[in-house]
């Protein structure tokens, strides 16, 4: 698995910053079941301020599963409003194909 | 499944990782006791025990040998001390008799021998008789003496002892004389003289106690003084101890006229010292302490390491078990056998994925109705686990159920949702439901963000335009807009979940037009197109779980 594996490039990069109160996880590689959890963390982190919004820059993102989907959703429970910045196609697609562009606001 | 793992497939070890599973799990009855197993690092302390404990059975019995050895040295050089001062003081008592015997050669007169001798015997003298005899043709008679009447002439063995005094230059010896108070007698005839014969008696201490003063350069050892070179007991001089002196022991004669004194020396205290002595016990305890540390020490290393590979063991065990009662629990709920339709050939497939061991949540439904109808059903839920294959186990029977109950599509899903929640639950759903009215070629598709089926007909495989709603699980009010779609003759329905189409670096699109593709080949019968088409799209081995579902009319 990727993740684990030291020579490789690390699959999935996290990139935490902030416009005002309002985090911004901007995220390149790939995001899967292996890196989905520590990803998790490093926003429940970003969440300690109670911001009503949450950025999620996800235009570098090679691959995303279902796992990312869940944390997309995850995200949702916590802030009123997260929103996905410039998704690659491949996010894009997969956002419309599972039927949540209505719960996630998506900015292009 | 929707998800996808980063490692590059390994198309056998899905297998493979079941067989160990279960290889583990039926040698846990063995192994998962602990315990009943607590013994088992015992041999390796006690090898460590028996080693130390020998090598200091070893160290001891050198220091032992040493310390004996030195022991003995010691004795015998103080033994040989003793012997070489006493043979200094001897030649006193013989000057004595020698020059005594001259002043009666030199003036042939009993009376002035008398008075020259009269200090040394009685009294204050060294002897306790000193006498002086006449040799004749009818042997030895006594002329005069000092101090007490010799003891030789009580007991009527002058006769035999004199007829065998020779002039000599060493002193004649008589033997222990028993009497109330026994004395050693010795005769001094000088070479040359043929009348004179000096003889003295002295007297043994009447216990023979022999005290060896504490300030004496001899008082480490206990000693016992034999006349003679035998150990006799009747020869007993004198001695420190009692008699015969056993254990360990020295013995060293000298010369003593023509007899000789035989001195046995046995050591009253350790003559090395009490460090050397006790260094056999201190080699002893501390070896025994050591052996025994480096034992508990290696026990409980052994101990920790061993019930470490014991949990170890029981971790794998376990992870097995729970990987095998989620896989367990999958195959149960997945029909092998779906139910045979009039007018359909419905063939299906479920793949678990390489990754893990944990099983996903993939499934497919066939829910035959009244009047020709049927429902399918293919859902994936999110997550991987014993968890989610229960959270499917409950969308499964929750959507069979209202299928049964003539639930349309659209409305199925919307009762999917009143049972999950994503925030309590933890997991989401994707799911697709149809109803197939197989005489009218006719399906109502409801699609709750599952990715579409594709219909193919007439050898052409298109997508189903169908708009997805959100999943189940992000909300309980789910609306979602049923697609009615009519078929052709044999057309064939494909619906599946998204480890079939998922591929790195590529959008879904591109997975569902190669699905589409593979969709198109010519075979005689469902069955194969299904193999076709999960030989094609999963060239290496699927990462994810894949469940997969075909529906062809036969009209």
């Amino acid at each position: 698995m990727a993740g684990l594996d030291a020579s490789a490039e690390p699959a999935l990069r996290v990139q935490i910053s902030r416009e005002g109160h309002v985090p911004v996880v901007t995220l390149s590689g790939e995001l899967d079941l292996t890196s989905v959890e520590e990803v998790r963390s490093i926003v429940a982190a970003a969440l300690d301020g109670e911001p009503d919004r949450i950025v999620f820059d996800t235009s570098a993102l090679r691959f995303m599963d279902s796992s990312g989907i869940a944390l997309l959703l995850w995200a949702a429970e916590r802030v009123p409003n997260v929103e996905l910045r410039d998704p690659s196609l491949i996010v894009q697609r997969l956002i419309e194909l599972t039927g949540l562009g209505a719960t996630l606001r998506v900015l292009e | 499944m929707m998800t996808r793992r980063t490692s590059p497939p390994q198309a056998r070890n899905y297998g493979v990782l079941r067989t160990v599973g279960r290889a583990t799990a039926a040698r846990a009855k063995t192994v998962s006791v602990l315990p009943a197993g607590r013994r088992a690092p015992r041999r390796l302390s006690v090898i460590v025990a028996a080693g130390g404990l020998a090598l200091t059975a070893v160290l001891a019995w050198t220091a032992s040998t040493a310390n004996h050895s030195s022991n003995n040295r010691l004795l015998r050089l103080q033994v040989r001390q003793t012997v070489s001062a006493l043979s200094s003081a001897l030649p006193s008592v013989q000057s004595q008799l020698v020059d005594a015997l001259k002043v009666a050669t030199a003036t042939n007169s009993s009376s002035i021998f008398k008075s020259f001798v009269s200090d040394e015997a009685g009294g204050k003298g060294e002897f306790t008789s000193l006498s002086l005899w006449q040799r004749g043709g009818t042997g030895t008679k006594l002329l005069t003496f000092v101090g007490a009447e010799p003891e030789l002439v009580l007991d009527g063995a002058a006769r035999s002892f004199f007829a065998h005094v020779r002039p000599s230059a060493t002193l004649q010896v008589t033997g222990i004389l028993k009497s109330s108070s026994p004395r050693l007698g010795y005769a001094e005839m000088e070479p040359g003289e043929t009348h004179y014969v000096v003889y003295a008696e002295s007297a043994l201490p009447a216990s023979r106690k022999l005290v060896v003063p504490s300030s004496s350069a001899f008082s480490d050892l206990n000693f016992a003084l034999y006349l003679g070179k035998r150990q006799l007991p009747s020869q007993l001089i004198e001695a420190s101890v009692t008699t015969p002196i056993r254990g360990l022991h020295a013995v060293a004669s000298l010369p003593f006229g023509n007899t000789a004194i035989t001195v046995v020396g046995t050591p009253t205290t350790q003559l090395t010292g009490t460090l050397s002595a006790s260094l056999v016990w201190i080699v002893v305890i501390i070896g025994a302490v050591l052996s025994l540390a480096s034992a508990t020490t290696v026990e409980y290393v052994a101990r920790r390491r061993w019930i470490a590979e014991r949990l170890a063991e029981d971790v794998a065990r376990l992870y097995a078990e729970q990987h095998s009662i989620a896989e367990t629990l999958q195959r149960a709920i997945l029909p092998e056998q779906i139910p045979a339709i009039a007018g359909m050939e419905i063939a299906v497939r479920y793949l678990p994925g390489v990754n893990g061991v944990d099983v996903g949540g993939d499934w497919y439904d066939v829910v035959p109705l009244e009047e020709g109808r049927f429902v399918f059903v293919v859902g994936d839920v999110s997550g991987r686990g014993v968890k989610a294959a229960a959270v499917m186990a409950s969308l499964h029977y929750a959507s069979r159920g209202f299928a049964l109950e003539g639930h349309p599509p659209e409305g199925i899903l919307e009762q999917l949702a009143k049972t999950l929640d994503i925030s309590r639950d933890e997991h989401f759903a994707t799911v697709l439901v149809g109803l197939v009215d197989v005489a009218r070629h006719q399906v109502t598709i409801a699609n709750a963000g599952h990715l579409p089926p594709v219909l193919c007909s007439a050898n052409k495989a298109a997508v189903v335009p169908i708009q997805p709603g959100s999943p189940i699980g992000i909300s309980n009010r789910l609306t979602v807009e049923p697609l009615l779609v009519t078929v052709e003759a044999h057309a064939t329905l494909i619906a599946y979940t998204d480890g079939l189409v998922e591929r790195r670096g590529e959008s879904l699109d591109e997975g569902i037009g190669r699905l589409q593709i593979a969709a198109e080949r010519n075979t005689s019968t469902l069955e194969e197109l299904l193999s076709g088409i999960v030989t094609d799209l999963t060239m290496d081995a699927p990462d994810d779980d894949i469940a997969l579902i075909g529906l062809r009319w036969l009209d």
